[in-house]
């Protein structure tokens, strides 16, 4: 971790020709494992996962030259990964034909289907509880609860007040808490 | 640290000892700050609730588990960034960062394009009085994978190529440099080399050959 580069170091390589490649190595290896999992906890295939994780970076790497610096870096980056992981699941969904009120089972079955499920793991009884809870609060629990993200960074990625985040993350943990305890 | 022991007032959440006055504990948070201010503490924003924290409030079941371990991270000894994913974000990326991707050929394109290249080395060598090394040529073995398996390095395509070009151009009077490996094909007219050439120039590396053509730096297979 200690030898990896600043965001801005990345960024004033990333505009000078011979060191984009560099800087956008840089990037992958800093960030490509916590966006891959930030996009697997949403779509829960890995294979999906993989290439909803490229597709944010080619995404990036055409946006970067154009990223304007009053954002960190990170939160640009979460912020594709998120819209590319919600469009995707917005087309699996019209491909499936799920309908609204059956996606929180249609996501739960997909996490049954993984492998290694064991439902009696706290962490499988997590992602169980996880899901069945509105897209919206899902993405806000999963960025504070597993990404410690402040909710300043998240307000900029989800587009909601810090106020409201605060609320969501609130409702998300009572809802979760209640899941595992039914349990 | 102990409480109350702090002198240097920068440690948010504690009074430091040479405070001129006190300020109630209860007092209101905007107002405290605004004092705080004005005594020079510098501590005039909230510090930020932590994740952690704020886990423990809210549900000390979830903060239990995040103690714990629990991180989001299912299947990890089913290693979803494992040495091969690894391996295909290295590919994956040079893919990305290549501008302008390049144009693959098909199998029996790049036969004819190999062939015509092994075809022009020889006429180049001819030109050029330099004897082709015809013993390198036959005895390449049928696995060779690199250009220096049959006696040419990348000095000599690379010559032949810059002179070759400007030869194709000299001939139909075209003065325009063939942009892609295609245009430089139809332009040199070269696909009649011999049979035996192009069988063994098939052992050469497409992405080598189509990196070279191409100007970009090879990709790793």
């Amino acid at each position: 971790m200690s030898n990896q580069l600043h965001d801005g170091e990345i960024l004033r390589m990333f505009g000078i020709p011979g060191t984009r490649e560099k800087a956008f190595e840089s990037i992958l290896s800093k960030y490509q494992e916590r966006l891959y999992w930030h996009i697997r906890r949403l779509v829960i295939d890995h294979e999906d996962a993989n290439d909803v994780l490229q597709n944010s970076l080619i995404r990036a790497w055409k946006g970067l030259n154009g990223f304007r610096q009053d954002a960190q870096l990170y939160t640009w980056l979460y912020r594709i990964a998120t819209n590319e992981s919600l469009s995707f699941l917005e087309q699996k969904k019209k491909k499936a034909a799920v309908r609204m009120e059956d996606v929180p089972q249609w996501m739960t079955d997909q996490l049954k289907a993984e492998e290694g499920f064991d439902a009696e793991q706290m962490e499988w009884k997590l992602q169980l509880a996880i899901q069945q809870l509105p897209e919206k609060q899902k993405l806000v629990f999963n960025l504070r609860y597993f990404d410690e993200m402040p909710y300043e960074e998240m307000s900029r990625i989800l587009g909601t007040s810090v106020g409201a985040l605060k609320a969501s993350y609130h409702h998300a943990v009572k809802k979760v808490e209640r899941a595992m305890l039914e349990d | 640290m102990p409480k109350h022991k702090h002198t240097d007032g920068e440690t948010p959440g504690h009074w430091p000892k040479a405070m001129p006055f006190r300020v109630p504990v209860n007092y209101f948070p905007r107002q405290r700050r605004e004092i705080l201010a004005a005594i020079g503490h510098g501590w005039t924003t909230n510090p930020p609730e932590s994740a952690r924290r704020e886990i423990d409030r809210i549900s000390p079941l979830l903060g239990e588990l995040k103690r714990n371990g629990v991180n989001g991270r299912w299947n990890e000894n089913r290693p979803a960034m494992d040495d091969v994913q690894t391996e295909r974000n290295k590919i994956d990326a040079a893919d990305i960062v290549q501008p302008a991707p390049v144009k693959r050929m098909d199998s029996v394109r790049w036969g004819a394009a190999a062939a015509a290249v092994a075809g022009l080395l020889l006429m180049l060598q001819l030109m050029t009085n330099r004897p082709v090394e015809e013993e390198s040529i036959a005895a390449a073995p049928a696995a060779a994978t690199t250009m220096d398996s049959i006696a040419f390095s990348f000095e000599d395509i690379s010559a032949y190529l810059a002179e070759n070009v400007a030869f194709s151009s000299e001939m139909d009077g075209n003065t325009t440099t063939p942009s892609t490996p295609e245009q430089f094909l139809a332009s040199a007219d070269l696909l009649a080399a011999p049979e035996g050439l192009a069988k063994q120039m098939e052992s050469i590396p497409v992405y080598e050959l189509e990196a070279y053509i191409n100007d970009v730096p090879p990709m790793v297979d």
